[in-house]
């Protein structure tokens, strides 16, 4: 098997997608001649032509109407927005529209599309590269949300996500893009199923619930507190809508404590909704309270190196945590 | 819009008519079947938000 790194896995899904399916188009800005701002389009026009890998206008909103558009006329579209931060003026056609289709047409119609975008901190991104907003998608009815944080794990979703009947946001760690190498299975064999859970560890103290940017650190934090004899289970979600509730309770009947860690603001993340769900299916089996490790409350990233670090989870930050809950 | 396209003959008056009361027709026989139409059951809610439900 190749060895790729995430964006090259990304590459890899759209470029096998495209060739099985002559429905598989390819939009977004700069993503035909220039081959993306970081390049996880590079080489598709040159081989698919003009026609399926199309360069937009800088118009996000348009750039989801026209997925939309192809998607009701049978194309299976894949749209990519330079940063998830610019998604944002599209929001009403994903989120009034895009999500809704099958919902208000009773079934009669589908929009099977994929919005790709980079996600998340860490990179010296400032105030409109960094977010991480993946609580506002999960929150609609109608998407499903993927937000994978290995080279394996970002092909098999993604070539999932495009051969999913339902639109598909899917976030790609931009910290993650260059930052790991693994083999990366082709073909079928790589596919992965939406909505499953990986446990990357296992233990018997503490669960951590996390994803993407987040697996690396929190896996970094287990290994120093594995030193001090606290053993950490840490559950990927991998997928966020729908997410992979019955592996978290299952780990959580075996520690008994959990700890959800994510990347975004704490306050309304998508890590509110893991921690009140398990608290809700677990309060039986818990011997400490649920616990939340995320950014904290301010409204972007600062651009200084120190508040960047300031602001983002590291390993001390996450043990810390853990360490807290384990010892409660 | 109509005017515009009438200038420039890409649309007749006999063509208007004719597109309006096709259009009339078709939200008529909308509009009888939506109206004739029993309640849904409240159970179907959560119906047509995916593929699978």
């Amino acid at each position: 098997m190749p060895e790729r790194n995430l964006v090259q896995a990304v590459r890899d899904a759209l470029d096998e997608e495209m060739a099985r399916d002559e429905r598989v188009c390819v939009l977004g800005e700069d993503v035909g001649l220039k081959g993306g701002v970081f390049k996880a389009t590079e080489g598709l026009q040159a081989r698919y032509g003009a026609q399926r890998v199309l360069d937009t206008p800088l118009a996000e909103s348009s750039i989801a109407a026209v997925a939309q558009g192809l998607a009701l006329e049978g194309w299976r579209p894949v749209a990519e927005m330079q940063f998830v931060d610019y998604s944002f003026p599209a929001f009403n056609q994903i989120v009034n529209e895009i999500a809704k289709v099958r919902y208000r047409s009773n079934g009669d119609f589908a929009c099977p599309l994929v919005i790709r975008a980079p996600t998340g901190g860490g990179v010296r991104g400032a105030l409109y590269h960094s977010q991480s907003p993946e609580a506002f998608f999960c929150h609609v009815p109608g998407l499903k949300v993927v937000l994978p944080s290995t080279p394996h794990d970002a092909k098999g979703l993604l070539k999932a996500a495009i051969r999913d009947p339902d639109p598909v946001i899917f976030l790609e760690p931009k910290k993650l893009y260059r930052a790991e190498r693994q083999e990366v299975a082709e073909g079928e064999a790589a596919l992965l199923p939406l909505g499953a859970a990986a446990v990357i560890r296992e233990g018997v103290d503490v669960t951590a619930v996390t994803y993407g940017y987040m697996r690396a650190v929190t896996a970094q934090a287990a290994d120093r507190l594995s030193q001090d004899g606290i053993e950490i289970e840490i559950i990927d979600l991998r997928t966020l809508r729908p997410w992979d509730v019955e592996t978290c309770v299952r780990s959580i009947h075996k520690t008994g404590r959990v700890v959800v860690i994510y990347e975004a603001n704490r306050t309304g993340g998508f890590g509110a909704e893991i921690a009140a769900e398990l608290a809700e299916r677990c309060f039986a089996s818990l011997d400490a309270p649920v616990s939340r490790i995320a950014s904290p409350d301010v409204p972007a990233m600062p651009f200084s190196p120190t508040l960047e670090h300031a602001f983002m989870l590291n390993p001390d930050k996450v043990a810390d945590g853990l360490r807290r809950v384990a010892r409660y | 819009m109509r005017d515009a396209l009438m200038e420039r003959g890409w649309l007749t008056t006999e063509t208007d008519t004719q597109l309006r009361e096709e259009v009339g027709r078709e939200v008529e026989r909308a509009t009888e079947a939506a109206e004739s139409a029993s309640d849904p059951d409240p159970g179907s809610l959560g119906r047509h938000v995916y593929a699978d439900a």
